[in-house]
């Protein structure tokens, strides 16, 4: 083929190419739109006013006036002491940090110790653990309750950290990740005379942190998102979590539409900003800890 | 070894037991902390709620126990009555959502991430991934909270928009709106499971198929689909199980014939039937057991058949 | 890089001054007053929503009130929640000093022993039967002695918007609808003059924005106003309102929104909120509790002038009846805290000062179960006010352990009647309803 056939060739070919990125760019561009429209929407109901949105049918998409009338009564008024947002994101915060970080330390924890550390009744003990995966957490619900009612912690933050310290899941995620990272580490350490605890702090633990983060991550969110567990075990309104707080609000909902929307907004922020930051780690974890073949 | 066994002294001995001992006892270190708490509130719980089910007990009010040993369940099974019909319409429901859900939050997905993976531009990927699991962050409170008021039927967005007058409590529309709003809030989360790992398959597999001539479908069947066994199989078995469990989108957003079993366990937990909750929930777990067994069993079994 | 080091600090700054803004929100006045006084009070209620802010005024006066003294340390949640909460309670002895209960749960809590005998502390304020006007005092006896004393009443009520009365007829149907002989087809006659067709619903003027979730206290009202009721107190376990009676009130439900103009029906759908509609002046009649009133009545909204009536009545041979529920006062033998004569006290001045202010607490939206406080000039004014000098066709619940179960499959079967959802009659839908409620109290102890 002579050279100028062959770019052209190429060029065509490249053209092609680009006429694909334009249409995949324009199709998700519009889905994408499409997708943001109920955000958009919260938002605007949000700079709403709650008599606007019960006695006028005003409200089409935008407001007819912008007012920040909505985000104060999240926060003083009537509407915040039977709704405490902050309280209930703090709360939230706080039990959602904290399980997190003892997840990921337990969990990892009992994924070494059931890849790497040889014990008698190893393969039967993690089988077993398996196959509980299979219990859904229906079952558990009263008798859980029943436990934390007895031992009197109702009403306290650890009766949403502590029952979530048993999951199975991750361990398997964990293990499934340590198939693949290279024992001459810590044989090496061994070698040196390292202990069995330096060498998981030192040396394993940096080398899982994709796999952590993304046990991390799910953690989070699942104790964020939870709805029913906070709802049974506090009697206490500002000890709710900001899920669960929001879900109960059931009532007030046709009474403070606009503000309910915008305590939404106010519970959404923190969550949007930590996302953004963390994105990046986010996407290198999953993509590693994944990419492991099981 | 290339040390000579020789005729150990006994302190040697002794050396030995207490190191051997000291090695059972390590792991324990490790999975032990884990392990209390497994058991404590994942061993015990189960075996307690299997146990409740066979009284009639208001646990949490405290009220008398009363043995009633299979009671609750031939209740559940007794064709016509209130309980047979509260579970079992609530059971079809739950189905219902799974049957629907699981594969729409498993093939969308996957769609979405196979083409925002094949657009070269990383900027508007970026944008693009990032709108698209943004609303994945919200928890379901809130999402019904915003859909809630997009539905209404005289001022709701979506009424205005097409111009009907559509009462979203009605059926089919309630349970098109449920889907709707789940799909909304749940597609970002598999997609970005799926987007990392097709950014793990190499290029090469592909120009190797381009080479042989093969289409676009051809290579997503061959190719990408086998390479992401793992990620099928988690998001596929976890999405069942969450399926089934589904509670909060049908409690919040309601609707007529909305009442899952999960809702159905809520309301005898609240009015004193304890027992009879936890019958049904025992039934509701075998039947997740089941099916999460079936489905790991069906998709492990290709394990060894991939293209690496 | 950089971008994302100013975004994590971003985020920081957001934490931190999140945390900051709480932490001192959370800790406020009421936490030093609580340190102040000598004596905490526990008290739970279910009043959430727009009659939450009457009960917090009251609650922050009596507390600045008596500081240094006693402290109320409310806790108000959602009623499902409230009522689990309270039952949780019993387990582990955790239950408040006082909480404010249904009248229809006192029977239960009472059966099962958990009521604490409030006969002294009635004593002590000086209340008896002869306060109270219809049942209100009655519904918290049992062999003579008080187990919880009767705060306020709860009437299911017509609501009217006067401002869409045809302009020649205003005054005639103003009287009409106040009259004793009011009936459902009247009504049904003056929604139909009342209403305006459009094609989108946005337009429509209703004839009533019809409150689904309600037409179990319809269907309970309109029993009542044939003198009977959904089970009889002689046999707790057996409901009886599929009976010929039932039958009348069901179709008497379902005859409201049935009602056509030219074909279209002239009562809203279930798929927006019935209250907002009307509040937007966009149907004459609506049907609610009485804790709606002050949100229809509300003077600020140009579009309603809005009058308050008991229900119609269902044909010209019933009585007016409606039925009503109620909150009063109860103490729980399960309280947390030991119950010594101070406690006692402490309680027993919160109750006072609440009943005493039941003209304030009623602006929120009730009925005060005293007659006494129907005189105080502030309650008259009230657009609802007049409803106490009618509390004797406000039909309590009945006084039985089993009511709440025996009323919970109501709702759901009349609703699927009323809104045609099956092919079931009204004698199969009662039946049908009436054996889930009769398994669910079969399991009752």
């Amino acid at each position: 083929m002579s050279v100028t056939a062959k770019q052209l060739k190429r060029r065509v070919k490249g053209g092609k190419a680009r006429a694909r990125q334009i249409i995949l760019i324009s199709i998700m561009s519009v889905l994408c739109l499409l997708w943001l429209i109920p955000l958009v929407y919260m938002l605007s109901a949000a700079f709403t006013s709650d008599k606007v949105l019960t006695q006028t049918t005003d409200f089409k998409f935008f407001p007819p006036e912008w007012t920040f009338e909505s985000f104060k009564q999240v926060f003083v008024g009537t509407f915040s002491e039977s709704n405490p947002i902050l309280r209930w994101f703090l709360n939230s915060l706080l039990v959602s940090s904290v399980t997190t970080v003892l997840v990921v330390i337990l969990s990892a924890m009992a994924a070494y110790g059931y890849s790497r550390m040889k014990f008698r009744g190893r393969k039967i003990a993690f089988t077993f653990l398996m196959f509980t995966m299979m219990i859904p957490g229906v079952i558990n619900m009263i008798p859980s309750y029943q436990i934390i009612s007895t031992f009197g912690l109702k009403d306290t933050y650890f009766a949403l950290i502590l029952p979530s310290l048993g999951g199975v899941g991750n361990i398997f995620l964990i293990r499934q990740f340590l198939r693949g990272v290279p024992p001459e580490y810590d044989e090496a350490a061994k070698i040196d005379g390292a202990g069995d605890l330096q060498i998981f702090f030192r040396i394993l633990l940096p080398q899982l942190v994709p796999v952590l983060v993304v046990v991390g991550l799910f953690t989070f969110i699942g104790s964020w998102n939870d709805l029913l567990w906070p709802q049974l075990v506090m009697t206490d309104t500002s000890m709710l979590t900001l899920t669960a707080g929001l879900g109960k609000m059931g009532f007030d909902r046709s009474n403070y539409p606009a503000t309910s929307v915008a305590a939404a907004v106010v519970s959404i922020v923190p969550v949007f900003i930590l996302y953004i930051c963390a994105q990046k780690f986010l996407l290198q974890g999953i993509s590693m800890s994944s990419g492991v073949k099981g | 070894m290339l040390i000579q066994q020789t005729e150990m002294s006994p302190e040697r001995k002794k050396f030995r037991r207490k190191k051997a001992i000291k090695n059972q006892l390590k792991p324990l270190m490790f999975i032990g902390p884990h392990l209390i708490f497994f058991c404590v509130f994942l061993i015990f719980p189960f075996f307690f709620g299997i146990f409740i089910s066979f009284f009639r007990w208001d646990v949490v009010g405290g009220g008398v126990r009363e043995f009633v040993g299979f009671g609750n369940y031939a209740q559940i099974f007794d064709w016509g009555s209130t309980f047979n019909r509260e579970f079992f319409e609530g059971l079809g429901r739950t189905c219902l959502y799974t049957v629907v859900m699981v594969p729409l939050l498993i093939c969308i997905p996957m769609l979405f991430a196979v083409l925002l993976n094949k657009i070269k531009s990383k900027a508007a990927r970026y944008v693009f991934q990032a709108i698209l699991y943004a609303s994945s962050l919200l928890s379901v409170a809130t999402v019904v909270i915003i859909w809630s008021l997009m539905t209404d039927q005289d001022n709701g967005l979506i009424n205005n928009i097409i111009g009907q007058d559509i009462n979203r409590n009605y059926q089919p529309y309630a349970w098109i709106y449920i889907f709707a709003l789940t799909l909304w809030s749940g597609v970002g989360g598999n997609m970005v499971i799926f987007m990392a790992g097709l950014s793990n398959i190499p290029e090469s597999y592909y120009e190797a198929a381009d080479i042989d001539g093969a289409g676009e479908f051809i290579k997503f069947w061959k190719i990408t689909l086998p390479c992401m066994k793992f990620q099928l199989l988690y998001t596929t078995v976890c999405g069942t199980i969450g399926a089934f469990n589904v509670y909060g989108q049908p409690a919040l957003f309601g609707g007529d014939d909305t009442e899952v079993v999960m809702i159905a366990i809520k309301n005898n937990i609240d009015i004193g039937l304890s027992g009879m909750a936890s019958a049904m929930a025992v039934l509701l777990g075998i039947i997740i057991s089941l099916f999460s067994g079936l489905q790991f069993k069906m998709m492990d079994k290709g394990e060894g058949g991939t293209v690496k | 890089m950089k971008f994302k080091r100013l975004l994590t600090a971003a985020l920081a700054c957001v934490l931190g001054f999140g945390s900051i803004v709480g932490f001192t929100a959370c800790s406020n006045n009421n936490d030093k007053l609580e340190a102040a006084a000598d004596l905490t009070v526990t008290f739970w209620h279910p009043i959430t929503g727009p009659d939450a802010e009457y009960m917090q005024k009251l609650i922050k006066n009596f507390n600045t009130e008596h500081e240094g003294k006693i402290f109320v340390k409310d806790s108000a949640n959602a009623e499902d929640t409230h009522y689990t909460n309270i039952s949780n309670s019993f387990n582990d002895n955790s239950s408040p000093d006082l909480a404010l209960i249904h009248k229809s749960r006192v029977a239960y809590y009472e059966h099962n022993d958990k009521l604490r005998d409030m006969t002294a502390l009635t004593q002590d304020l000086k209340l008896d039967s002869s306060l109270y006007v219809g049942d209100s005092w009655t519904a918290c006896e049992f062999d003579g002695k008080m187990y919880a004393v009767p705060f306020d009443v709860l009437p299911t009520l017509l609501f009217y918007n006067r401002k869409l009365f045809p302009k020649d007829k205003a005054e005639e149907w103003e009287a009409e609808i106040r009259s004793e002989d009011f009936t459902i087809a009247r009504m049904c006659e003056m929604m139909q003059e009342v209403y305006k067709h459009s094609s989108r619903a946005a337009q429509k003027t209703y004839g009533m924005a019809f409150n689904y979730s309600s037409t179990d206290s319809m269907f309970i009202s309109f029993l009542n106003q044939q003198g009977e009721n959904v089970l009889d107190e002689s046999d707790p376990k057996t409901a009886t309102y599929n009976s010929a009676a039932g039958v009348a009130a069901a179709e008497t439900v379902k005859s409201i929104p049935d009602t056509k103009k030219d074909g279209n029906k002239v009562c809203s759908d279930s798929g927006s909120d019935h209250l907002n509609t009307y509040k937007q002046g966009r149907a004459l009649f609506t049907i609610d509790g009485i804790w709606s009133a002050p949100g229809a009545c509300d003077s600020t909204n140009s579009k309603v002038d809005t009058g308050v009536v008991r229900l119609p009545k269902m044909n010209a041979e019933a009585t007016r009846n409606v039925s009503g529920d109620g909150h009063c006062f109860a103490m729980f033998n399960s309280a947390k805290n030991s119950m010594d004569d101070e406690r006692k006290a402490a309680v027993a001045e919160f109750v006072q000062y609440l009943i005493d202010n039941s003209d304030y607490w009623c602006k929120g939206g009730k009925i005060a179960a005293r007659s006494d406080i129907a005189d105080k000039e502030e309650y008259k004014a009230l657009e609802w006010g007049h409803i106490s000098n009618e509390l004797q066709y406000v039909i309590s619940p009945v006084k039985v352990y089993t009511y709440n179960t025996i009323i919970d499959p109501i709702g759901k079967y009349v609703s699927d009647y009323v809104e045609s959802k099956n092919s079931k009659t009204v004698q199969q839908a009662l039946n049908d309803a009436v054996k889930d409620s009769n398994s669910k109290a079969a399991e009752l102890n």
